[in-house]
């Protein structure tokens, strides 16, 4: 079915880093050549349709992760990015609703695993269930192109609105659900980031749906960074916010290798996948029996933690690794890291 | 990244500074806490500890100030003693790798100072005094040398060093009638210094307690962004007791509450008890060490918080470009717009109280 001369008119759509990635984009359906029509794009053999609104093409799908803000509220703040800037949408309007979103929005600490990832400035990063695009635009330094993936339409119109107003010309913003196909040319990205998403759908074989289709995207040798909450944390064990199936991580490791993966590597990333303050290997044990040792037991780094909802997980931590043997404890603390992140090879 | 760190450091092994034979596989752990640098530790095969660390910006747009950071590095370890040499950074190996500049240096022994002093959300007195003797005596042998300046001062060292931060401040804040008024007075008292002797010392720029290891009685001293090779005296020492109390407290540098601020502020350098005390002390002390006339002492405090207002403002206007941004809580300006807010973050505030309160000025000028 691949369709390697697979393009649409980029120019039509009026904005720059379409013409950029025109050569990934291909009928979701079909994998034929798309083609921009008036409003949208349509695909050259099947007809399908997919509307571009404000320049961002819809390719549909839902959203399964919980959100914290409405939609009236997301809208709010996009408003205010085309009328007065992202900076105040950000920092005056999204903070004013909620300041932990307004953490995750703009944080660049988010994607600071990225040093795990074998980038180069050539690459080609697709980054699902972007968001605000924390992520997003810090990969974006770094990479030749960054396809920044959504299912929320607002989420993608105020990336699109922050990258213009940067005049950041090699972020592609779409609109597009996990659930959905992926409209993309077989083997196209150098690298597939998803933070915080395959856990959210409730059942394995969604989940595997949705890793073989990436699987096919990623060129031979290319990866797929997963980070997700683990199945035996504190948090999935006292019930998030709503349902979903996290796993363990051998869990992921056999979802990931069902669909082609290999070579994986794991990590921890703690305190959460969402913070990556610090990052663990998993194939060894002296960077975790340190990280035990040294740092929880005897760094103060944590004002965040002391004060924070995390106090007394944290003064748990500190009180059993000033007192445990570390080697045992890395041992025991392994299958109960909250969460993990995987480097999978295409 | 961390793949071309490590096939980069394997085959470059024996160039780093203390490298024994070469291992054959090594393994990082990030550690991604600073404002602009993230550090990974460097394991060894099968090593207990690790041996090196590496530090990379956040970002490239961050290469130039690491790379500034490395050179006043360099500058301090050519200029000071051998056993001087052994508290600060280094030696360090440098190399751009992705687009990234990447330093690799020894670790440096020790336990973050700030992990030390604090119990249960106060200081522990007798802790808190070796602690402080500790950062002091380093503070004073570094300051005395690296190169510093023990002069009269002229009319461009006085308006570099003293009256322009003050203009900046003034730009870049928005002061009430009262703090414009103290302002303009402490621009008549500064440009007054001129001819006067007072001397110059390197500034570190982040003394604070989470960026001094402490290992027995040595002490090793991280985070060099912000250091200059001159400044006026007493401002890193101001900033270190400041923050030694404000941690233990919890109170953190940016966001917290203006109340508590205040109320930190007062204790530490005007109150009635034994930390400030213990403070004012150790300012004289430190005075006397480094040839400081306390008859300044009043002028130097003002231009530690202006030093302060210029310093946090850089840095969050910096911030609001790529990250969140720390904004000042419970201040009557906490509803304005962001940009609103950066004109007047705590050390304003604290400006403004000393402005409406002229005696207030730290017990050691007493």
């Amino acid at each position: 079915m691949q369709k390697a001369k697979s393009t649409f008119n980029a120019s039509e759509l009026g904005y720059q880093p379409y013409s950029l990635a025109a050569t990934l984009f291909c009928c979701a359906s079909c994998q034929e050549t798309l083609k921009a029509s008036a409003n949208g794009l349509q695909c050259r053999s099947c007809s399908e349709y997919w509307p571009v609104k404000d320049g961002i093409p819809h390719f549909g799908g839902k959203d399964h992760r919980p959100s914290v803000l409405t939609d009236a509220q997301r809208r709010k703040v996009v408003d205010a990015a085309v009328d007065e800037g992202w900076e105040i949408a950000i920092h005056d309007v999204l903070r004013s609703i909620d300041r932990v979103a307004y953490r995750q929005a703009i944080d660049e600490y988010r994607a600071q695993w990225r040093f795990i990832l074998p980038l180069s400035s050539s690459d080609y990063v697709l980054d699902l269930n972007c968001a605000w695009g924390a992520v997003t635009f810090n990969l974006s330094e770094i990479c030749a192109l960054v396809v920044a993936a959504d299912p929320c339409s607002e989420y993608v119109r105020f990336v699109a609105q922050r990258a213009r107003q940067k005049g950041q010309n090699n972020i592609v913003p779409l609109q597009l659900g996990l659930d959905q196909s992926l409209p993309f040319l077989p083997r196209r990205f150098d690298t597939v980031v998803m933070v915080d998403s395959l856990s959210w759908f409730p059942d394995i074989e969604t989940q595997r749906l949705i890793l073989n289709r990436i699987h096919n995207v990623i060129k031979t040798g290319g990866c797929l960074f997963l980070a997700d909450t683990n199945r035996l944390s504190c948090v999935s064990l006292l019930g998030r916010a709503s349902a979903g199936t996290p796993h363990t991580l051998h869990g992921y490791q056999r979802l990931l290798r069902s669909v082609g993966f290999r070579r994986l590597r794991e990590y921890v990333l703690a305190p959460s996948h969402m913070e990556p303050f610090f990052i663990l290997p998993l194939d060894t044990s002296r960077p975790l029996e340190f990280f035990l040792r040294e740092i929880i037991a005897r760094q103060d780094f944590g004002m965040h933690f002391r004060s924070g909802p995390q106090k007394l997980a944290f003064r748990m931590a500190r009180a059993v690794t000033q007192r445990g043997p570390t080697r045992l404890l890395a041992r025991l603390a392994r299958p109960f890291i909250p969460s993990f992140a995987i480097v999978a090879q295409a | 990244m961390l793949s071309h760190l490590e096939d980069y450091l394997l085959h470059a092994w024996r160039q780093l500074p203390d490298a024994g034979s070469a291992p054959r596989h090594l393994s990082f752990l990030g550690q991604a806490t600073g404002v602009s640098k993230v550090c990974f530790f460097i394991f060894a095969d099968d090593e207990h500890s690790p041996r090196y660390i590496a530090k990379l910006p956040r970002s490239p747009a961050y290469n130039d100030e690491l790379m500034g950071e490395i050179a006043a590095i360099e500058r301090l370890r050519k200029a000071v003693r051998d056993d001087l040499k052994a508290t600060i950074p280094g030696p360090m190996h440098v190399v751009s790798l992705s687009g990234h500049c990447v330093i690799i240096e020894p670790v440096l022994p020790g336990q973050p100072m700030d992990a030390l002093v604090s119990v249960d959300g106060r200081l522990d007195p007798s802790s808190t005094a070796r602690q402080v003797a500790l950062a002091h005596h380093w503070l004073i042998e570094i300051q005395q040398n690296a190169p510093h300046r023990q002069q009269r001062l002229d009319a461009a060292t006085l308006w570099d060093q003293f009256v322009e931060p003050l203009e900046l401040m003034k730009t870049n804040s928005e002061l009430t009638q009262s703090e414009e008024k103290h302002a303009e007075e402490l621009c008549s008292e500064l440009r007054a210094l001129e001819g006067r002797e007072l001397p110059l010392y390197l500034y570190h720029g982040d003394f604070r307690p989470g960026n001094i290891l402490v290992d027995d009685d040595r002490i090793a001293v991280l985070d060099w962004q912000f250091s200059r090779p001159l400044a006026p005296p007493l401002l890193d020492w101001f900033s270190f007791v400041f923050r030694l109390y404000s941690g233990s407290v919890q109170l953190p540098d940016i966001d917290g509450s203006l109340e508590k601020y205040r109320a930190a502020f007062h204790e530490v350098f005007f109150g009635r008890n034994w930390f400030s005390e213990l403070v004012a002390d150790y300012t004289r002390a430190y005075c006397k060490a480094l040839h400081v006339e306390e008859a300044y002492l009043p002028q130097l405090f003002s231009l530690y918080v202006v030093n302060n207002i210029n310093q946090f403002h850089v840095f969050l206007t910096e911030r609001a470009r790529r990250g969140y941004l720390y904004l000042l809580r419970g201040a009557p300006t906490s509803g304005h717009s962001w940009k609103q807010q950066l004109r007047r973050q705590a050390y304003v505030w604290l400006l403004g109280d000393l402005a409406v309160n002229p005696t207030l000025w730290p017990n050691a000028a007493h």
